[in-house]
């Protein structure tokens, strides 16, 4: 670490320092006086019984009072209660509900343990219910667990946490296979990913049909789709909050799958059994290690031998590791990590005798984070959690094309370095507090120093015979970017007696890039009336801010999408958001909710009109636009949580435009228009039936209007004034930008397991799944083309053109299975 | 298993090669035809019209038809003219010179495609001088211009917007060859070779020009934008900081040409720039910019689509208004 380095860190921290003692002690004097007298506060943990794994949005419920919580992302809960009994009823999302009955004469610490049922009839999707159900001031969001998202038919038989996410109201997937997200109308890049509360940039395996989260390594994902709580900002439309597993503090256990694309394991177990534990999970995609081998085969087959050798291949991995140490009861410290990345290579050498020519190509991207974490209950009202995070993601690519000739000692060396990156260092800080019956108060602050490096391009060519020796070099760097990031929140979530449930908050942050320096103050409501123990109305309001854009073409992932600041010319994103809702609950049948929203977003961004989303020497600034785009529609979701039948259904009709006409930055003539994924009906449907112990079938079936596109429909000569200096011949017109619409998608997937108990292994089970994924074989859209075919007419002296609208499907039918075994 | 795997890989990747692409029926708009009106009214020439009508994007390109009975008005200055069709040139044209400052309104109506109008104003010219020319040591021709505005133009504080094409070039005189016919004999065979015009890179920034790796190259320090010829289209606002453009064209020296294996000896080379200057309309400007962009579309996949300015109400096409100047100056 050099010393400028150095200061920039003190300086965050600092700061960090400063917000976070500003915000305690603003508070402290409510905390103090807020205890109501005569109340006495229960607090502790919830875990899983065989485990210890902390359980995230396990409900606690004292039936006497009336009084309930929720434990956080941490697992812990702290609820005020009056003295004397109290019949407290504990739950969690597939664990057996637990009763306990005391007597509070002091604040007290306690661990609850959970049960994990087979029981079918007790298998729920959405946990969270006090905090996201009808009973919560929460709206717009829900909770998945990864066993539901585990039984969600799977592309290639990998389970995916984004392709679930997918399947629920307002989200939607832009293209075919992609795991890419668009919640409600916004585009790809205004969703917060966070892993263990980390930012992972890039989270695309294989340009978008995987995402990065190994379902192996997590325990638990909530979706925010609008009335973000304020201790969320930095993504205007949702913020996607995945916990990874913290490994079981007693047993070691674990699991092997054999896929039909990758393979995976995992791994978990003490280190220092009931204080130290470990979790570890790998994957990787073997399509490399196919196509060589069938190269090689070809290779072998060749008796004279003499061919050239070709290596090619594409892989991904993944790498989760999580360590937790418990100090006490009191203190508990984490280190996260993560590793992925994308590789294709591609080798060749002639073998000819006299010409040597080896050539090189290696194109590779990928993640890392990393986070140390520690956990400190202060008192049986106030949780801190302190964290030190640094994420990257980076994208290389180098080519080598060596050539010589022995001949005449001619020789040529070109070579080709492109690579951009955004790496993050982060501190935070994040107190829970709750200082009596009716509030439950979270602040905190962080800082982090953002590193932007939006393209770096060299080009190095060597040429030498016996008289010449020729070098030429040429670099293109667009400076590295750093910038300074800090927001700190405030939030309440307040009874206002037994039918008025409010969350308030208020976030403020600050974004500093080279000499600019832009603030916003980010008010968040959210709100529910009880109309009765099953209904309940809800209202949300938040304004967000994002600092940070990714150019996107929006329909690949490609690994050259850069993430870039907000600068001097290019102002943050903006967006409010309403929404309001009814949510019902049938108690034992399933949970209804309607849910409308409205959306005003400002300053997005879009490639201007022909330009590249290659790199290039062009500053990235000139190649967008800003503008602003607006949706709303309407989410009805029926979800059943209950019995052997389990899922849900869900439908949004919804409307996405834009419009650029900023002086300078027009696009579609100024006019509003689509937005590419403005999909307006969006119909899922997915269950699962549980047969019996050994075998379940879950099915999902999904319906969506086309996406949009500019098509060129019609063609004409240019103005010959344009033919003065040399010929442009016809061009294209395409009326309204986005105007063509693909064919609507849709698709049915099935999925089957079995679960067998393993015989060489005591305790563990085998379970051989087989997914078929579009199974009637839709040719859904993913592009469409004109082809060109033509023949010579021999009668008429003519060729004969044939010019016809094409359209690529991606993905037709495709049976998979895989085989795990879990121990 | 993994045995299984690998098959049920190959049946895959089998599968994935077939039937993923079928045609499939256009369902969007302009099926059709579109009306397409072409104008220009260029400064010192009188007012011509194209009319034809597009392709639909499905069909073959030899459909494309010129519209002979549409009927075509313009009004230039208040005054309103029919236009009569030159079959020769396939164009409709006026009987007058349209001049800097006049107002043209272009009407076509065509009995299956409607009625299409636009109107523009010729463009007060701008000029250009040659405020330096001269050869260094090392053979490098440096070319300055400056802008001068015309003042006769009211002053509305408007943007003004120009097209500049340079050719630089070299004529290489060579002596009287053995093979020459009867006919050319007593004249000297020329060559012509275009030569690499350079411009310093943070003009060539300001103009727009460094925006594709292709055409990029270093030659040292400066890492001047390199191009053969073409246009530089831009605004005043290029100018804002001292009305001048620099330019320098590197000059080959004649023994460089080595013809010997043909038993030719270069004698003369002539260096020749030729410059034409116009003053475009906002108009016009945007969509000259837009056709460029258009078709400089090589990796289409990679690009986001362009929408072509078209000025004409009721119809595609453009009424393209500008002045121009060309000098030529030789080394």
């Amino acid at each position: 670490m050099n010393i400028h380095m150095y200061n920039y860190v003190k300086k965050i921290i600092a700061t960090v320092r400063i917000v976070t003692l500003l915000a305690v002690y603003s508070a402290l004097p409510a905390s103090v006086l807020a205890t109501a007298p005569g109340q006495f506060t229960l607090s502790g943990y919830i875990t899983d019984a065989k485990s210890g794994e902390t359980l995230i949005g396990a409900t606690l419920l004292d039936t006497i009072s009336g009084r309930g919580t929720i434990t956080n992302e941490y697992g812990f809960f702290s609820l005020s209660l009056p003295p004397g009994k109290a019949s407290l009823t504990c739950g969690y999302v597939g664990y057996r509900h637990k009763s306990l009955d005391l007597v509070l004469e002091n604040d007290t610490t306690l661990r609850i343990v959970l049960e994990e049922t087979a029981e079918l009839g007790e298998v729920t999707i959405v946990g969270n219910r006090l905090e996201l159900g009808v009973q919560g001031s929460q709206m717009s969001a829900i909770d998945l667990p990864v066993k539901q998202i585990k039984a969600v038919p799977a592309m290639f038989g990998e389970v995916d946490v984004l392709k679930a996410l997918q399947l629920l109201p307002g989200v939607q997937g832009g293209t075919e296979g992609s795991a890419g997200l668009l919640v409600r109308g916004g585009n790809q890049d205004e969703n917060l990913l966070l892993l263990d509360g980390v930012p992972l940039y890039n989270v695309n395996h294989m340009f978008g049909l995987f995402s990065a989260f190994n379902a192996d390594a997590i325990k638990n994902v909530t979706l925010y789709k609008g009335s973000f709580p304020a201790r969320y900002c930095g993504r205007l439309s949702s913020i996607v909050d995945v916990r990874m597993k913290d490994g079981d503090l007693y047993n070691y256990h674990g699991n092997v799958s054999i896929g039909f694309v990758s393979s995976k394991f995992n791994l978990e177990g003490p280190i220092v059994k009931g204080r130290t534990s470990f979790n570890l999970s790998a994957r990787r995609t073997y399509s490399d290690l196919i196509i060589n081998s069938a190269i090689k085969a070809a290779q072998l087959l060749d008796m004279e031998d003499n061919s050239d050798r070709i290596g090619m291949g594409y892989y991904f991995y993944d790498l989760n590791l999580k360590l937790t140490h418990m100090f006490s009861d009191n203190d508990r410290l984490y280190v996260s990590w993560y590793n992925g990345d994308d590789d294709i290579f591609f080798r060749y050498r002639t073998k000819d005798t006299y010409i040597k020519e080896k050539d090189r190509l290696g194109w590779k991207w990928g993640n890392t984070v990393a986070a140390v974490r520690w956990n400190h209950v202060m008192n049986s009202r106030l949780f801190m959690d302190l964290s030190g995070n640094y994420t990257q993601y980076r994208h290389r690519m180098k080519l080598e094309v060596d050539s010589r000739d022995t001949r005449n000692n001619e020789s040529s060396y070109d070579r080709l370095n492109m690579n951009s990156g955004i790496f993050d260092w982060t501190l935070r800080s994040d107190f829970h507090w709750s200082p009596g019956p009716d509030h439950e108060i979270r602040f905190g602050a962080y800082g982090t120093r953002h590193l932007f490096r939006p393209d770096v391009l060299a080009v190095r060519e060597d040429y030498s015979d016996t008289d010449t020796i020729w070098h030429n070099s040429l670099e293109v760097s667009q400076k590295d970017t750093h910038a300074n990031e800090v927001q700190a929140y405030f939030e309440d979530n307040m009874s206002l007696g037994n039918v008025v449930k409010v969350n308030a908050g208020l976030s403020y942050s600050m974004f500093n890039v080279n000499s600019r320096t832009y603030h916003s103050l980010e008010p968040r409501l959210s709100g529910r009336v009880l109309l009765n123990d099953r209904l309940s109305l809800k209202a949300g309001y938040a304004y967000m801010t994002q600092y940070i854009h990714l150019l996107s073409n929006n329909s690949i992932s490609l690994p050259t999408d850069l993430w870039v600041p907000a600068t001097d010319r290019i102002a943050p994103e903006h967006s409010h958001q309403f929404a309001t809702g009814v949510f019902y609950n049938l108690p034992q049948i399933a949970d209804f909710s309607v849910e409308g929203y409205y959306k005003i977003m400002d300053n997005l961004l879009e490639y201007r009109e022909g330009a590249s989303y290659l790199a290039g020497t062009t500053d990235w600034q000139n190649k967008v636009v800003m503008g602003r785009g607006w949706s709303y529609g309407i989410e009805f979701l029926v979800q059943r949580s209950f019995g052997r039948l389990d899922g849900w259904v869900s439908y949004t009709w919804g409307h996405s435009r834009r419009q650029f006409d900023r002086p300078g930055m027009e696009l579609n003539g100024s006019k509003a228009f689509d937005a590419k994924y403005d999909r307006r009906h969006d119909f899922k449907i997915t269950g699962n039936y549980h047969f019996t112990d050994h075998f379940d079938l879950s099915a999902t079936w999904m319906y969506e209007t086309g996406a949009c596109s500019s098509l060129y429909s019609q063609f004409y000569e240019a103005n010959p004034v344009t033919d003065k200096y040399y010929y442009i011949g016809e061009l294209g017109w395409y009326g309204e930008r986005n105007s063509y619409r693909l064919n609507p998608y849709h698709r049915l997937d099935l999925s089957m397991n079995w679960h067998r108990p393993a015989k060489l292994i005591e305790g563990g089970t085998h379970t051989f799944n087989i997914s078929v994924f579009n199974v009637y074989n839709r040719m859904n859209p993913f592009l469409v083309y004109v082809y060109e075919d033509g023949y010579y007419d021999v009668a008429s002296d003519n060729y004969v053109e044939n010019r016809t609208l094409r359209q690529l499907t991606l993905f037709p039918i495709l049976p998979t299975f895989s085989f795990s075994l879990s121990f | 298993m993994i045995k299984h795997s690998t098959t049920a890989i190959l049946i895959l990747a089998a599968a994935l090669s077939v039937s993923c692409e079928n045609d499939i029926e256009y369902k969007g708009d302009g099926g059709g035809h579109m009306m397409v009106v072409n104008a220009s009214s260029i400064a010192g020439t009188p007012v011509s019209v194209e009319v034809t009508r597009s392709r639909f994007f499905l069909d073959s390109p030899s459909n494309r038809q010129i519209l002979y009975d549409a009927d075509v008005t313009i009004v230039h200055n208040g005054e309103q003219r029919t236009l009569s069709y030159d079959p020769e040139q396939e164009l409709f044209m006026d009987s007058e010179i349209v001049r800097e400052g006049d107002s043209v309104t272009v009407i076509v109506s065509h009995s299956n495609y409607g009625k299409a109008t636009a109107n523009d104003m010729v463009p007060y010219p701008s000029s250009i001088t040659v405020e330096d020319s001269h050869v260094s040591s090392d053979s490098l021709w440096t070319v300055c211009l400056s802008i001068n505005r015309n003042h006769s133009e009211p002053d509305n504080g408007l943007t003004h917007y120009y097209r500049l094409n340079l050719n630089a070039f070299a004529n290489i005189i060579l002596s009287l060859q053995s093979d020459d016919t009867a006919e050319y004999e007593n004249e000297p065979d020329t060559i012509s070779y275009w030569l690499d015009i350079r411009i310093p890179r943070p003009t060539a920034i300001k103009l727009g020009m460094a925006s594709n790796f292709d055409y990029i190259e270093d030659f040292g320090d400066a890492g001047d934008y390199v191009f053969s010829s073409g246009n530089l289209l831009f605004t005043d606002e290029l100018f804002s900081d001292g009305d001048r453009l620099e330019f320098i064209i590197p000059m080959p020296h004649a023994e460089e040409y080595d013809y010997s294996y043909w038993g030719w000896n270069p004698d003369i080379v002539d260096y020749i720039c030729n410059i034409t200057f116009e003053t475009l309309t906002e108009q016009s400007y945007r969509y000259i910019k837009s056709v460029e962009e258009y078709d400089s579309n090589d990796f289409a996949i990679f690009q986001e689509p362009i929408t072509i300015m078209g000025n004409f109400n009721g119809a595609l096409g453009n009424l393209f208004s500008s002045s121009s100047q060309t000098i030529s100056i030789r080394q």
